[in-house]
């Protein structure tokens, strides 16, 4: 099997740098709204922060192929939300990022979430009383306090991110060239047997996926 | 009803009077705390007195009353007047001693304070000039609550509150800082609220002693001269 030469193919070297950039899009998404959202639900109150809690926590339980089909129904051409959407999210790159976020996003939130919800709290207060308002409070103590909470979550949205086939599948269609993502590929690739540029494509996601484990374990370490 | 205290609305820099329900019984609380005083709140274990020092600090609110400091209303339900905790100028010490994990000593220290001229000659007080660049998991207990201390009073507060500091303290260095506080207390000349379950503490450092029992002021505890070991039971008879 000549690695090399299956890896600079464009057809293998395209779903990698879609892949590449998904990641990045998703992973400053994740990093924007995971540890917002992680914070709204640990001081929200009310339907508005269950209703919330619901749809981050949804794509943990829910499979990933039916939750692509309601976002499908919901973003689609004739979906209600497509209206007022400002780019057409279904079959296009945004679509395969949305699909990226949204997979990863309760990884990203739940472990924030649980961070903010142990002794920070005690320390929140603490700044408080020596006058910072809360969102001092969030910048200056609780986001450096678990930063590493942060870095663990969003290492693993970014995991889960990268594996992501139902959701794209169904988002972004599959199309070869524009949407197939480096685990889209590897069906891809088996679906017409080429199992060597199948294998060499699951090399790659599991370096990216052995990397994650490195920085998660080290995360864990220090 | 308590003739020997200092009423809510005399003229005097802290003033207390609220009620709030908690789970096993409603606190009620109505006193007052002149500047360069140390008012000890005592009570056994679940008396209401973490909770009343939550209710001043602005960290919970009351049901019911106001809270007031020179005149200013911090708290009074009936007004609808909430000053939020970040704008009461207090320092506050828990039992615990948390500092900010990522900050160094001298960084903690001054995460309140109005400017740096206080940092040094605070830490230098109390014994901690040496720590300046350390963080907080690399140093001890007690050097995490003479810091904390610090980290209070560098605030420059209008109101000094301690919830049980020295309860989880070794034995020297709770000598020390009692002995440092009544220093302290009319260098200070601002109310001091001194949470203790140890009545002999109250007794050393309060100039005003406020015996709490199931969320109630107890009356016969009221004159220090009537001062006896801690029997909290409705039972006891006023002197």
């Amino acid at each position: 099997m000549d690695f090399f030469r299956i890896l600079v193919d464009p057809q293998t070297s395209a779903p990698l740098w879609l892949t590449l950039k998904t990641l990045a899009a998703a992973g400053a998404l994740h990093l924007a709204f995971g540890v917002l959202l992680g914070y709204y639900l640990t001081s929200g109150t009310g339907f508005l922060r269950s209703a919330t809690d619901f749809l981050v926590t949804l794509p943990l339980v829910f499979p990933p192929i039916a939750t692509g089909f309601i976002l499908l129904m919901l973003l689609g051409r004739s979906g209600p939300l497509s209206r007022i959407l400002p780019v057409d999210l279904i079959f296009s790159f945004p679509g395969v990022v949305l699909a990226s976020f949204v997979a990863g996003m309760p990884l990203m939130v739940k472990p924030v979430e649980a961070a903010l919800r142990g002794d920070v709290k005690r320390l929140a207060e603490i700044s408080h009383v020596l006058g910072k308002n809360r969102w001092q409070t969030f910048w200056l103590v609780l986001l450096p306090t678990i930063r590493r909470n942060v870095a663990a979550g969003w290492f693993l949205a970014l995991g889960r991110s990268l594996g992501e086939v139902g959701i794209t599948l169904m988002l972004g269609g599959n199309i070869i060239g524009k949407t197939n993502t480096l685990s889209l590929e590897i069906y891809n690739a088996v679906f017409s047997g080429e199992f060597e540029r199948a294998l060499v494509l699951s090399a790659i996601i599991g370096a990216f996926s052995l990397s994650i484990f490195i920085a998660l374990k080290r995360l864990s370490a220090v | 009803m308590h003739s020997r205290y200092p009423q809510p609305g005399a003229n005097t820099m802290l003033n207390v009077d609220i009620r709030k329900q908690l789970d096993q019984f409603e606190l009620q609380a109505a006193f007052a705390c002149r500047p360069g005083e140390l008012t000890a709140i005592v009570g056994p274990s679940g008396a209401g007195k973490t909770t009343l020092v939550r209710l001043i600090a602005g960290l919970d609110a009351p049901d019911h009353g106001t809270i007031s400091l020179n005149g200013v209303a911090w708290t009074d339900i009936d007004a609808r007047n909430f000053v939020p905790t970040h704008k009461r100028k207090i320092g506050l010490v828990f039992q615990e001693f948390p500092l900010f994990p990522h900050l160094t000593v001298r960084q903690n220290i001054g995460f309140g304070a109005p400017d740096d001229s206080q940092i040094v000659p605070l830490m230098e007080t109390f014994g901690i000039g040496r720590l300046a660049d350390r963080r907080p998991d690399s140093i001890s207990g007690g050097e995490r609550q003479r810091t904390a201390f610090c980290q209070a009073l560098a605030r420059c507060p209008d109101l000094l509150l301690l919830d049980e500091p020295f309860s989880a303290l070794d034995v020297e260095t709770r000598s020390f800082l009692r002995a440092l506080l009544a220093d302290l207390k009319p260098k200070l000349g601002i109310p001091i609220i001194h949470v203790t379950h140890d009545l002999e503490e109250a007794e050393r450092l309060g100039n005003r002693i406020v015996a709490l029992e199931n969320g109630r002021i107890a009356p016969e505890w009221l004159d220090r001269q009537t001062m006896r070991p801690p029997v909290f039971a409705p039972s006891v008879s006023p002197v």
